[in-house]
């Protein structure tokens, strides 16, 4: 029985039911509003504020050299995934002189700062659009005209101020760190190369238009750079440019601006995807591979099961929906409509590997009167054991061949080979020589190498050309170098070829195994190295040359990974480094 | 207990039943336009699952879902939103037989014209278990149409109207201000290119369309109009009387447009209006949409009316379907001679009515003045094909004082007067 008091009620609870289920379908919509991000990736509006803030005090860039940043990261950050429309003068101009009175801000300043000038002045160009439609200006002509009336009271043109209507994100770059270093101690006092290392970064930040516009800071990326050059100014640039670089890749990292896209296709290991040179994709990136999956607590995350590298780059500029193909490295249950999401990187790695090597000295004397050194080596067959640090730079896009790879790098080692130096007429009578038990072996190069992947393993080749130093030590030397210490080396050109075999444990780490030869054949080519000058030394004794070679095999392990971000760069690298040569 | 036990049954049998059923299992479909005048295009949700393997196989789940849309889309067709084509009792037990032969991939397939190559959402749901797909399909709406007719499940639209047809349309633009509708038809080239759309769309589904390209003689019927109490000027109202359509539509255009990157984007806005002519009752409104494009008006304006009138389409089927039932509809007004005192006058409406209740099989009174009477009846077909049918038999079976003459007669609208012999 319902007695009149609870029919009466019923309808109320039914009411409150009611109620709670559309508040249930309600959170129900926000928490599957992340379902929106499962789609392609859509290009963004992006706009910059042309002015460098320093977020730290005592930093004082000269203006060529600020200039000179603010191009490098806003070249860095102009990438194809994105649109640009440059804030009107106007806009930026009350942030600029505000800036420029306060001095250096730290960063929850700079926020405050941001909100009160450059945010104020956007959500004032995000209003119009407010005001059009609250005005029901439905026509073309009435919006154009309100929109110029209202560009004219705000000081910009027409064009500006949708162009700021249109722009979704903006990105503010900051210097926090400057420092140039000479020398640390006495002995680097004299030292001609200056260092410089800089952080710095971008806060990002949504422009949200709609009937609450407002300026929501979004993320805020950090990246070094750090360079050595005789020239300050170069250092520095040089600097800049790894950090912007690096700003690139943090850049790509935040997830509204990963590439992502559905996979068309689906073909044994191979994938298809709408992706291509619009979007500013490049053979051999990095893609992981899954699915958006919705746990039972409703949460809704990428679900990874495997990863794949670009194979071929279609040209979409022109029509759109052209595929792009990727080759799959570690594969998983796919199937058609799965996702791919972009795994950003530099396309630089870092390999390690730790080998064994041939190592060959027939004995044999070094003379040189004018520096006052004899040096006798003994004989030695065998190995030596080093490590190499190589940076590989892919090279894809230029030779349009899958993992191709231009080798930077260079080794240390130790043989246990038997030296003495003679560096004084004392020495020599009294035979107190300097003796060395072991030299250290080094060797710098430059090559080729390609990769053939088959599933997670990868066969490589790669042939390298560069030079081997084997070096001894004279603690104390004769009085031509004042006592300090001195180290005499004999250097060979030569050749080195690797096969190996890795294994790809994740998408950014190989790890494997590697057989080569190596072809340094003997050379009498000495140098002495004092201080930081290196000078070639004559050996007056060509009769009894000691013959220091390497030409045999050499296997080792392989480790290589690929870093998001390196605090140097590779190529300013390679330029110093033929500068020597 | 016994009602747990009940419940338990009754959840264990529906349970097997709805297993094996080939219907969708989702019913989630969102109509986004109508393409063509036989295809809408509609984003359906479908949900996969794999009984077979313990864990689910990604090609197993992902071909489950994708059959799971494609049944739901052209469910929607059929059964769902606000116009199905299956729409009454009869038709709905007649499919019901029919229903698992129907939804059967194979048939379904022969109804999608176009599915898109990507899924609008993908998700696993319910811990990986299941997973929800959201696709975009062109579902041939005639073709499915055909099949019921096919099935008996729907009757042909000519049977339908049986010998009268399908309803005869009037389209107008909607008049603001001094302007005239016929004026305006000619000065803008936006309303024209959607009278054009109108036409060609009703058109390929057989409809007889009138666009007045001409001002119509509407003044007499202006004046007899004006003669009626709370009688409203409304332009479209009386060209369609005049005209005699069943239906008229009125429509109006609008083209937004915003900055897109370095492009100026457009999108097409069409509100679409049906009335029933005899009495200007609204039988639906709906507005459409193009999507923002780069292109000219004039295919903005297409896309924009093809989302808008299919769904007014279906409305003014309904109501024809249900119109149809009770016979044909005129509306006549008859104004009696002011030489005839209040007291003869009344007499005589009074006769007018008596053999309004004789020629049709319903009647309705809109207004009955001292010497105006409104009347909106419906007569049968078979004895009645025209409106002059009608006019004879009044003619011939008229009883009051005086005589019935003819003011004006269209296809709907019967204009008489009695006046003195």
């Amino acid at each position: 029985m319902i007695s009149k008091s609870d029919s009466e009620l019923l309808p109320q609870k039914n009411m409150v039911w009611i109620r709670k289920i559309f508040f249930l379908i309600f959170i129900f919509v926000l928490v599957s509003s992340g379902f929106a991000q499962t789609g392609k990736y859509t290009r963004k509006s992006i706009s910059y504020v042309d002015v460098l803030l320093v977020t730290k005090r005592g930093i004082h860039l000269p203006d060529r050299n600020e200039r000179y940043f603010l191009s490098a990261i806003h070249d860095g950050i102009k990438i194809a995934r994105f649109d640009y429309n440059p804030l009107p003068e106007k806009v930026q101009s009350s942030f600029k002189n505000s800036y420029s009175m306060g001095g250096s801000y730290s960063e929850s300043e700079i926020g405050d700062l941001i909100d009160e000038t450059i945010a104020s002045e956007l959500i004032k160009i995000l209003d119009v659009q407010k005001e059009i439609r609250a005005r029901n200006l439905v026509t073309e002509v009435q919006k154009n005209s309100f929109i110029v009336l209202k560009a004219k009271e705000m000081g910009i043109t027409a064009e500006q101020l949708e162009q700021v209507m249109n722009s979704s994100y903006l990105y503010v770059p900051f210097l926090s760190k400057y420092k140039v270093e000479k020398g640390k101690d006495k002995k680097d006092e004299d030292k001609k190369e200056i260092t410089v290392s800089i952080k710095g970064g971008l806060i990002w930040y949504h422009l949200i238009a709609g009937d609450n516009p407002g300026v929501e800071k979004i993320e805020k990326i950090v990246a070094r750079g750090e360079a050595s050059d005789e020239n300050h100014n170069s250092a520095f640039r040089s600097a800049a440019q790894t950090l912007a670089m690096n700003l690139q890749v943090r850049t790509r990292e935040i997830d509204i601006f990963k590439l992502q896209s559905p996979i068309a296709e689906v073909v044994k290991r191979n994938i298809r995807f709408p992706l291509g040179k619009a979007e500013g994709i490049k053979m051999d990136e990095p893609f992981f591979v899954g699915e958006w999956v919705e746990s039972n607590d409703g949460k809704i995350r990428f679900e990874k099961s495997g990863f794949v590298r670009v194979g071929t780059v279609t040209d979409n500029r022109k029509s759109a929906g052209q595929l792009s193909s990727a080759w799959a490295i570690k594969k998983g249950d796919w199937v058609r409509g799965m996702m791919i999401i972009e795994h950003p990187r530099l396309g630089i790695d870092i390999a390690v590997k730790p080998r064994w090597f041939t190592m060959n000295i027939e004995e044999g004397v070094v003379l040189n009167t004018d520096k006052e050194f004899l040096v006798y080596f003994d004989d030695y067959k065998g190995g030596a054991i080093g490590i190499d640090m190589d940076i590989q730079w892919n090279i894809a896009q230029f030779t349009k061949k899958r993992q191709t790879f231009f080798i930077l790098g260079g080794s240390a080692g130790a043989v246990p080979i038997n030296s003495r130096i003679y560096d004084s007429g004392l020495d020599l009578f009294s035979n107190t020589p300097t003796i060395n038990r072991v030299a250290g072996v080094f060797h710098g190069y430059v090559g080729f190498m390609k990769k053939v992947y088959l599933g997670q393993f990868a066969l490589h080749g790669e042939g390298l050309a560069g030079i081997q130093v084997l070096s001894i030590y004279d603690f104390h030397s004769n009085d031509y170098y004042e006592g300090e210490d001195v180290t005499i080396s004999n250097n060979s050109l030569g050749l080195r070829f690797n096969l190996g075999l890795e294994y790809a444990v994740n998408i950014d780490c190989n790890v494997g195994v590697f057989a080569g030869f190596n072809l340094f054949p003997p050379m009498d080519w000495w140098t002495v190295k004092y201080d930081e000058d290196e000078v070639d030394m004559d050996n007056l004794v060509d009769w009894a040359v000691p013959k220091i070679y390497s030409f045999g095999p050499t296997y080792g392990f392989y480790i290589h990974f690929s870093p998001p971000t390196l605090p140097f760069n590779p190529v300013a690298i390679l330029q110093s480094k033929l500068k020597i040569f | 207990m016994k009602k747990i036990l009940f419940m338990a049954t009754l959840f264990l049998s529906t349970s097997l039943v709805m297993g094996k059923s080939n219907l969708p299992r989702s019913r989630e479909v969102v109509l986004l336009e109508s393409t063509s005048p036989s295809e809408v295009m509609v984003r359906a949700t479908g949900y996969g699952i794999d009984r077979k393997h313990r864990k689910p196989k990604a090609k197993v789940l992902d071909k489950s879902a994708n059959t799971d849309a494609m049944k739901a889309a052209v469910w929607f067709i059929l059964l769902g939103g606000s116009d199905p084509l299956i729409q009454t009792d009869e038709e709905r037990i007649a499919f019901e037989k029919i229903q698992k032969e129907f939804f059967i991939k194979s048939n379904i397939r022969n109804f999608i014209a176009w599915e898109a190559e990507y899924y609008d959402k993908r998700l696993k749901i319910e811990g990986g278990k299941k997973l929800k797909i959201e696709k975009t399909y062109r579902i041939n709406k005639a073709l499915i149409t055909e099949s019921l007719v096919n099935k008996g499940v729907l009757s042909e639209e000519s049977t339908i109207a049986g010998s009268v047809g399908l309803p005869s349309i009037m389209v107008i633009p909607e008049a603001k201000g001094e302007t005239a509708p016929i004026e305006l038809l000619k000065t803008d080239p936006n309303l024209k290119k959607a009278a054009e759309v109108i036409e060609s769309y009703l058109t390929v589904r057989k409809y007889e369309v009138i666009v007045p390209e001409q001002q119509q003689v509407i003044q007499k019927l202006t004046a007899t109009q004006y003669a009626l109490e709370g009688a409203e000027e409304d332009y479209g109202y009386l060209l369609a009387l005049s005209i005699g359509s069943d239906v008229y539509m009125s429509y109006n255009v609008s083209i937004e447009s915003r900055m897109l990157g370095s492009s100026r984007v457009k999108k097409g806005i069409v509100a679409c209006r049906a009335y029933e002519t005899t009495t200007g009752r609204l039988l639906g409104t709906e507005t459409g949409y193009s999507h923002e494009r780069l292109v000219p008006d004039a295919v903005l304006i297409e896309e924009a009316m093809n989302d808008a009138i299919d769904k007014v389409l279906s409305r003014i089927m309904n109501y024809w379907k249900k119109d149809l039932k009770q016979g044909i509809q005129y509306k006549m007004i008859v104004t009696v001679s002011d030489v005839f005192n209040m007291d003869d006058s009344e007499d005589i409406i009074f006769s007018v009515s008596d053999v309004v209740k004789k020629v049709s099989k319903t009647y309705k009174e809109n207004v009955v003045a001292d010497y105006t009477y409104d009347v909106q009846f419906w007569c049968n077909p078979e004895q009645y094909r025209s409106s002059t049918d009608i006019y004879r038999y009044f003619k011939k079976n008229y009883k009051g004082n005086g005589e019935v003459k003819k003011v004006s007669i269209s296809r709907k609208l019967i204009l008489l007067n009695v006046v003195e012999e």
